[in-house]
C-alpha cells in the first residue's frame, strides 16, 4: 500500500441522457458511467441523477469533504 | 469564523475518523496497457489479495473501486452511493436482504446472502452482482469487468 | 446522447465562504464519564455500571429501553447506525470534514432522560452531565457550544442549573428532553424552567428520540417495525409538545422566550399551523389567553432541518419553507454522528436564493443562540 490521495471518483461528474436512462458519467469521459437511473413514469430519474452529480461536485474541489471510510472503533470507554 | 476554527479546518488532511479514512488505506492498482477497445486496464493485485467472500477498496488510477469476490466471481463497483455519494463499497460486511411478495405468501424470505452491500451512511442496499439498488428498481451501479488472469486480477474501466 | 445541465448549481464548494452552524450534534456520554462529576450517593451507582456494554443509547439504569430497533429482528447490516463521538477533538475533526464551523452539542444517552423513573437520580445525572460538558467538551474558541440539560423530573432543580450556567461563555441554551416525556412541555409544572431561560435570555431547544414508552406519543408498540416507530416518534413528539405549549399558553406567558425544535424535519410545520388555525376558529374559548391565532406563535419557533426530507424535486423544500414562513427561523442541523445524519452538501442542492441559504446554514442560528460568528455570546 502507498500513501497517495485517491478520490471516490477521480473526476467531476455530469449527467448524460439516453433513451433508456440518465447516466452519471465522468465529466471528461462520456463512456465512463458510474450509475444509471432508468427512466420510468413513477421515478424521478433526472432529479436523482442531477442530485448525485451535484452532491459529488459540491465537495470535489474540497478534499476535506471527501468521505472515505465511515467506521472507526471508538476509543476505550470511561 | 474564529482563527482557531479556521486553522483547525485547514489542518484536516488524511485523518482517520468516522467521516473519512486516511488516504493510505487502500490497495493500489498498477497500470497495464490499454485494451483493444481503448479502455484502460489495471492490475488490481494478485488472487491472494481477493479471497472468496472478501471485499476491499482499491485505488485504481486515483479513483476508488470496491472489488468483491462473491461465490467464485469477481466484481468491481465504484465506491460511490447514488443517494448522497457516500462510500458505499466501504461497508464492513457483505450480507443478504429480505424480500416478500405474493409469491412468498407475503412472508419475508432471506435472499442474496453474501451478495449485498449496505451503504454505511444511510443504509441503502445494493446487490453487488447486478449493481441493483434494492429500494429503487430503476437505480443501478456500474460493474466493471474483472478477470483473473493467472497471477493477475485485472479490471477494465 | 444529451448532456443534462445542472439544475441550478453554478459553482461548487458553495460553503467555502459561508458560515455553517450545525444546530444538532451529539456527544457520547457514559456512566463512567459522568461518575466523577456526579453527586453522592448516585455516583456510586454510575461507577457500578461504568462497564456496562451498550448497543445504541440503551444502557440499563442509565438510558433504559431501546432506541435501535431492538423490538424486532436484527439482520446483519453495514449501515453504521451506532456511530459515537467520544471526545471534543474527534468532534472538531469530524465537523471540519463536514465543513461545519460551529456545532451545538446535545447528549446521546440523556436524550432519554425522561424515561428514568427515579427523580433524584435523574436530576443528579443531569447536573453531572452539565458539569462534565463544560469541563470536557464545550469551547467557544473551538466552535463547540453547549446546552444546559433541563431535568424534567425536577423543574426547580433545572431552573437552578440554568441560573448556574447562564453566564458560562460556552453554554448558549437549554436542552428540553422530549423522549418518553409526560406530561408534555405545556404543563405549568415546567414554568420554572421557562422562567429561568427567559430571565437569563437563553433559548430552549426541544429534542426527542425514538423510544417505546407508555405515554403519548411513545406508546408505539402497536407498530410492527422501527421504520414506523422512527417515522412517528420524533415528529409526533415535537408536534404534540408544540400543541401543548400553544394551547396552555407557554408562548403568551413567556413572550420573550426563544423556542426551537430539533430532529423532526420540516414538512409537518405547515400542516400544524393550518390545522391549529382551523381549530382556533371553533375553539378559541379553550385558549382565551391567545391574542393571535396559533400559527402566529408557531411562526416564531425556530426549526432545525434534520432529518431533512428528500422530495424528488428539491424545490419542494423551498415551497414547504415558504408555507411556514421559515426563511428566518429554519436552521441547518446534521445530527452528526447519528445514523440518519444530513451532510451540509444536501443543502447546496436545494434551490434557495443565496441569501436564504446563508440564513438557513448559519445566520438564523446565530440569531437564535445570540452569538456572533465565532460562537461568542453577545
Amino acid at each position: 500500500m502507498s500513501a497517495r490521495p485517491s478520490r471516490q471518483v477521480n473526476d467531476r461528474l455530469r449527467v448524460r441522457e439516453e433513451d433508456e436512462a440518465y447516466f452519471v458519467v465522468l465529466e471528461n469521459d462520456d463512456a465512463d458511467w458510474v450509475v444509471a437511473f432508468g427512466k420510468a413514469p413513477d421515478f424521478a430519474a433526472r432529479e436523482w441523477a442531477t442530485n448525485m452529480a451535484e452532491s459529488y461536485n459540491e465537495r470535489y474541489d474540497d478534499p476535506r469533504m471527501d468521505a472515505v471510510k465511515m467506521s472507526a472503533p471508538p476509543p476505550p470507554r470511561g | 469564523m474564529s482563527e482557531t476554527i479556521k486553522k483547525a479546518k485547514d489542518s484536516v488532511q488524511g485523518a482517520d475518523t468516522l467521516v473519512r479514512r486516511g488516504t493510505d488505506a487502500f490497495l493500489v492498482a498498477t497500470d497495464l496497457p490499454a485494451a483493444e477497445n481503448g479502455r484502460k486496464r489495471y492490475r488490481l493485485g494478485g488472487p491472494q489479495d481477493f479471497p472468496d467472500g472478501s471485499h476491499r477498496v482499491v485505488d485504481v488510477g486515483g479513483r476508488q473501486l470496491g472489488v468483491f469476490h462473491i461465490k467464485g466471481t469477481l466484481y468491481a463497483l465504484p465506491n460511490i452511493c447514488p443517494h448522497m455519494t457516500g462510500p458505499v463499497c466501504e461497508a464492513d460486511i457483505l450480507t443478504g436482504s429480505l424480500r416478500a411478495g405474493e409469491e412468498t405468501d407475503w412472508k419475508p424470505e432471506w435472499v442474496h446472502d453474501g451478495e449485498v452491500i449496505v451503504c454505511p451512511w444511510h443504509g441503502l442496499e445494493y446487490h453487488v452482482p447486478t449493481g441493483q439498488c434494492l429500494a429503487y428498481e430503476h437505480i443501478r451501479i456500474r460493474r466493471y469487468k474483472v478477470t483473473a488472469e493467472g497471477d493477475d486480477v485485472v479490471v477494465e474501466i | 446522447m444529451t448532456q443534462v445541465a445542472p439544475s441550478h448549481l453554478q459553482t461548487s464548494n458553495v460553503f467555502e465562504d459561508m458560515l455553517v452552524v450545525d444546530t444538532d450534534v451529539h456527544v457520547h456520554e457514559s456512566p463512567g464519564e459522568l461518575a466523577p462529576y456526579c453527586d453522592m450517593p448516585w455516583r456510586v451507582a454510575l461507577e457500578n455500571i461504568a462497564d456496562r456494554p451498550e448497543t445504541y443509547l440503551d444502557i440499563p439504569s442509565f438510558s433504559p429501553g431501546v432506541s435501535d430497533g431492538s423490538y424486532q429482528a436484527k439482520f446483519p447490516t453495514a449501515h453504521e447506525g451506532a456511530r459515537m463521538v467520544w471526545t471534543k477533538e474527534q468532534m472538531r475533526t469530524e465537523l471540519n470534514q463536514l465543513d461545519v464551523d460551529l456545532g451545538l452539542l446535545f447528549p446521546d444517552h440523556l436524550l432519554k432522560l425522561p424515561v428514568l423513573t427515579q427523580t433524584e437520580y435523574a436530576a443528579a445525572i443531569a447536573r453531572a452531565y452539565n458539569r462534565w460538558l463544560v469541563d470536557k467538551w464545550t469551547s467557544q474558541k473551538d466552535g463547540l457550544l453547549g446546552l444546559i440539560v433541563a431535568c424534567t423530573h425536577d423543574p426547580q432543580d433545572a431552573a437552578k442549573e440554568i441560573a448556574k450556567y447562564a453566564d458560562h461563555p460556552d453554554m448558549v441554551g437549554v436542552y428540553l428532553p422530549c423522549a418518553g416525556l409526560d406530561p408534555l412541555w405545556g404543563n405549568p409544572k415546567y414554568h420554572p424552567i421557562f422562567e429561568a431561560a427567559q430571565y437569563h435570555e437563553l433559548p430552549v431547544l426541544l429534542h426527542s428520540v425514538t423510544v417505546t414508552h407508555p405515554v403519548f406519543p411513545f406508546n408505539n408498540h402497536g407498530f410492527d417495525t422501527e421504520l414506523a416507530r422512527h417515522t412517528t416518534s420524533h415528529t409526533f413528539s415535537i408536534m404534540s409538545n408544540l400543541v401543548d405549549m400553544v394551547t396552555r399558553g407557554t408562548f403568551t406567558r413567556f413572550p420573550r422566550l426563544k423556542v426551537g425544535v430539533s430532529e423532526a424535519g420540516i414538512s409537518w410545520m405547515p400542516w400544524l399551523m393550518m390545522r391549529m388555525d382551523k381549530e382556533y376558529l371553533e375553539r378559541r374559548r379553550d385558549v382565551p389567553f391567545l391574542r393571535e391565532k396559533p400559527s402566529h406563535y408557531l411562526k416564531k419557533v425556530y426549526i432545525c432541518t434534520q432529518p431533512i426530507e428528500e422530495p424528488d424535486d428539491l424545490a419542494d423544500l423551498v415551497k414547504v419553507m415558504e408555507l411556514y414562513d421559515g426563511e428566518d427561523t429554519t436552521m441547518f442541523a446534521s445530527d452528526w454522528p447519528h445514523h440518519d445524519f444530513d451532510h451540509p452538501m444536501k443543502f447546496a442542492q436545494v434551490p434557495f436564493t443565496d441569501e436564504v441559504r446563508r440564513k438557513v446554514m448559519g445566520e438564523n442560528a446565530l440569531r437564535f443562540l445570540n452569538v456572533d460568528s465565532t460562537g461568542r455570546k453577545l
